[in-house]
């Protein structure tokens, strides 16, 4: 599904240069759902813009789908990769309304001259919306700027998922909410990951997030992945053991340590 | 002649009193492009001319003044608002105001009086400026200068002059025109045209460095832009050591060494005058286009000082205003 | 009074479409172009072009200055999406091109159009029924239309993206849009419509002028923040409508400052300054009035 292979990427701030990827390589399989943990500055952010195309790496191949799309621009590969960020006032149009972001997210390519929201799409909308259980159903035509940070990442999770994409990147999506808030997000994607089995990244803060989604889970630091599990040896993983996994790289960071349990 | 104008005065006077006598004052609307003061000067002169011939402002005649403040867009309002003032006679100073008169006074039957355009005919506001029994409800001044006679004039300052630099903005109306006129006048005085262009006033000094060394003399006519950045010129023409005639006299102080031109204040008289023909019965379409003559010679004897210059005597003779030790002096020569 | 009105409003509905343009790349792209000084003679040069050495149909001479201030527009956004050059000064460098280009199309710097059959004599003979209204009636009706497709289009697919693109550029890319060329589509469509109005303006003027387009970006701006201020919805049909009642109001101020200027003590001289104290009048009564009726609502 996504090959990453030997990437690095460089950046240069004034004289020096930082190497926020220092040789990645990374496979995905269809239906994989890896959770990304690691330091402020490891690269883990850096990592989901090079794959997304925001970013190009300095060397390095990625590839979708057996495809290589190392330098295609980012709004080509998103008809196949859905983004949530960090912010919730960066993943929507704020003085559109829900209707129209969610029509704007229907669709990735070949945007006709048709009218946006029809009856039929409104209708479909709705049955999204609460199907993910998202209580937006009747603030359809509400512009977005009065939505609260929650509602709005509620909407852009419906948004990363109407058009069926292949890939799902989730960039520490709930981090800018409050503990509720940020529960009903991540039960709303793990609920939706299950049942459409998306290939999908996450990258985290919480330690007990990335323990309890997805099948696969690596440590970040410094531009490269240091510790990787898998399925069985993932599910018998405790917080306690990456904490270890952590102090024993020297890597101890404060945040991570003080994470919520 | 002086007996032939004041039985004229004397005329006009007594239908003035006749206009006078139907009670209301007439009103009258004079609109320019832009506060400039060349076409202020021209306001002044027609509402002086009326004022001389008995037209009391305020009693016998009343003027609502307009401008447009240097925007084209403008003078379609002005002119609108004019006829919702049951003006009895519009006075348009400029090309575009006076397109904007016609067009908004077309078929009302209010005549309109243009001053101060170059080229009346080009501009498509009368079809013919001699015989003007096809024109519309439309006569006028204009203020074309003699181009041929100022670059004759450089010519009589220097027989050595055989190149004469031209700077203007090709985006006003009256410059391009004259810059073509003198572009086909130059060949047959002996001489050939260097252009220069400058679209702002920030690019004269640019456009007039560029041509020191190419020309044995500099010429600017009617053009607003240049008129602005008048000392780039000048520099550029003390630092070729070469003549500068400029078309407007009340630039003279400033440091051309010649200076040709209308005064404006008699070209609003003019404007006046046809304003008092109509008023005595005639129709504009009996009025041929008047077209200004006379230009002044106005002389710069610093700024030919400055550059080894000596003005030949028939020049001095013909000279209306000198320019001499800082100060202007005015002959009385009539 | 009543003609003097209808003259305002005739010049509100001309001068709405060149407002139109601008409210697409102030407010839809948020992008500060400066072409439309350039583009809107572009527009009046064309069609005084066509009108006097080839007689088109003066309603043909407004499409084909639409088409040639898309281009102006396109340029613009080629010159800030494809070589990177600010938005600011990739619009500045296009008026300044547009200045000479104009000029060659003219060929001077002033057409008169008084000799040649403009779209108001077409009008005012084929509706002549309707009397001093009948400009008023077709101007409304064009600008009105306008103002519908627009409506129409900002509501398709395509038109919601060009939206999200000034709203939120980031968030489109990955929605799969290419904002570049949304960019200088929105450039193109928005000086289509500029240009269009200069063609507009030059035949209900009577004459094209090479200095016409000068402060048509003050004179838009002013459109869509007055109309702004005093209609504040995010519905995009509401949003062109305050754009529309914003021109009209800017011209109503205009003839206002020219006719009873006077009656304050104001002079000739004085114009633009009454225009914007009007101007300024009407941005500040939404405010007042707020700040009334919260006095009213604590009391």
């Amino acid at each position: 599904m996504l090959d990453v292979q030997g990437v690095e990427k460089r950046f240069r701030s004034g004289a020096d240069e930082v190497l926020a990827l220092a040789g990645i390589d990374l496979h995905l399989d269809r239906g994989d759902f890896l959770t990304v943990i690691g330091s402020n500055g490891a690269g883990k952010s850096t990592l989901l813009h090079v794959i997304c195309g925001v970013l190009l790496p300095t060397t390095g191949r990625v590839r979708l789908g057996g495809v290589d799309v190392t330098c295609a621009p980012a709004y080509r590969r998103a008809r196949r990769i859905s983004r949530i960020v960090q912010d919730p006032m960066k993943g929507t149009a704020p003085s559109m309304t829900v209707a129209e972001n969610l029509a704007l997210a229907s669709k990735r390519r070949g945007r006709t001259l048709r009218p946006a929201i029809s009856r039929r799409r409104r209708a479909a909308f709705v049955d999204r919306l609460s199907d993910l259980g998202v209580d937006l159903t009747t603030r359809l035509d509400d512009p977005v700027s009065t939505l609260s940070g929650g509602e709005r990442q509620a909407l852009a999770v419906a948004m990363a998922t109407l058009s069926c994409p292949d890939l799902l990147l989730l960039d520490e999506h709930t981090a800018a909410l409050d503990p509720k808030n940020a529960e009903r997000i991540v039960e709303l994607t793990r609920a939706f990951v299950e049942e459409s089995g998306l290939t999908t990244i996450m990258v985290t803060h919480n330690m007990d997030q990335a323990i309890e989604l997805g099948n696969r889970l690596a440590m970040m630091h410094k531009g490269q992945f240091v510790h990787e599990v898998r399925d069985e040896a993932k599910r018998r993983a405790r917080v306690c053991d990456l904490v270890e996994l952590f102090s024993r790289r020297h890597v101890a960071d404060d945040e991570l340590l003080l994470d919520p349990a | 002649m002086k007996r032939g104008i004041a039985g004229l005065a004397v005329g006009l006077l007594i239908v003035a009193i006749a206009v006078t006598g139907l009670g209301a004052p007439i009103r009258i609307g004079i609109c320019k492009i832009v506060e400039h003061p060349a076409l202020d000067a021209n306001e002044r002169g027609i509402i002086d001319a009326l004022t001389a011939a008995g037209y009391v402002e305020g009693k016998d005649v009343e003027y609502i003044l307009a401008s447009a403040q240097g925007d084209p867009n403008n003078s379609i309002p002005i002119a609108q608002n004019f006829l919702a003032k049951g003006v009895t006679l519009v006075v348009a100073i400029s090309t575009p105001m006076a397109l904007a008169a016609v067009e908004v006074f077309e078929g009302t039957g209010v005549p309109v009086v243009f001053s101060a355009v170059t080229d009346p005919v080009a501009a498509g506001l009368v079809l013919d400026d001699d015989d003007s029994s096809q024109n519309g409800n439309v006569t006028g001044v204009s203020d074309l200068i003699d181009v041929a006679g100022d670059l004759a004039l450089l010519k009589e300052l220097s027989a050595s002059v055989r190149r004469v630099g031209i700077v203007y903005n090709p985006g006003e109306a009256n410059s391009a025109r004259l810059t073509t006129i003198a572009e086909a006048a130059g060949p047959g005085l002996g001489l050939s045209v260097v252009k220069a262009v400058a679209d702002t006033s920030a690019n004269v000094p640019a456009a007039a460095q560029s041509l020191v060394g190419r020309v044995d003399a500099f010429y600017v006519t009617t053009d607003n832009t240049v008129v602005s950045a008048i000392d780039a010129v000048i520099a550029a023409a003390e630092e070729g050591s070469v003549p500068f005639l400029m078309a407007d006299p009340t630039s003279l102080r400033f440091g051309p060494v010649l200076a040709t031109g209308f005064d404006y204040y008699k070209h609003g008289l003019l404007a006046g005058d046809i304003v008092l023909q109509i008023l005595a019965g005639k129709k504009p379409n009996q009025i041929p286009v008047v077209y200004q003559t006379g230009a002044e010679i106005h002389l710069n004897l610093d700024a030919a000082a400055r550059i080894g210059l000596e003005f030949p005597a028939s020049l001095i003779d013909r000279a209306t205003g000198i320019f001499f030790g800082g100060a202007s002096w005015l002959r009385s020569g009539d | 009074m009543g003609s003097i009105l209808i003259h305002a409003a005739e010049q509100g509905f001309a001068y709405g479409i060149a407002a139109l343009g601008v409210f697409i790349t102030f407010r839809i792209l948020r992008f500060p172009d400066l072409t439309v000084d350039g583009s809107f003679v572009t527009g009046a040069a064309i069609a005084s072009s066509l009108l006097t050495s080839m007689g088109v149909d003066p309603f043909l001479a407004l499409a084909v200055a639409f088409g040639a201030g898309c281009v102006a527009g396109a340029v613009t956004g080629l010159l800030h999406t494809r070589l990177g050059i600010t938005d600011l000064l990739a619009g500045v460098l296009s008026m300044i091109m547009l200045y000479s280009i104009n000029l060659r199309i003219m060929g001077k710097p002033n057409i008169s159009l008084l000799r040649v059959t403009t779209l108001s004599d077409v009008v005012e003979k084929a509706l002549s029924p309707l009397g001093a209204v009948a400009l008023l009636v077709v101007l409304a009706g064009l600008t009105f239309l306008i103002k519908l497709v627009l409506d129409a289009f900002f509501r398709t697919e395509f038109g919601l993206a060009l939206r999200a693109t000034g709203d939120n550029e980031a968030m489109i890319v990955s929605q799969g849009v290419n904002t570049k060329s949304m960019k200088v589509f929105g450039l193109a469509l928005s000086n289509g419509l500029v240009a269009m109005s200069g063609a507009l303006v030059a035949q209900y003027s009577g004459f094209a002028d090479v200095g016409m387009g000068v402060g048509t970006i003050v004179t838009g701006l002013a459109a869509v923040i007055v109309g702004g201020s005093l209609i504040r919805s995010r519905r995009i049909g509401w949003m062109t409508a305050s754009v529309l009642v914003g021109s009209l109001i800017y011209r109503v101020a205009v003839m206002f400052a020219l006719r009873y200027g006077y009656l304050i003590g104001f002079q000739a001289s004085d114009l633009k300054l009454v225009t914007s104290l009007i101007v300024i009048v009407a941005l500040v009564i939404p405010t007042v009035r707020e700040r009334l009726m919260r006095k009213v609502g604590s009391c």
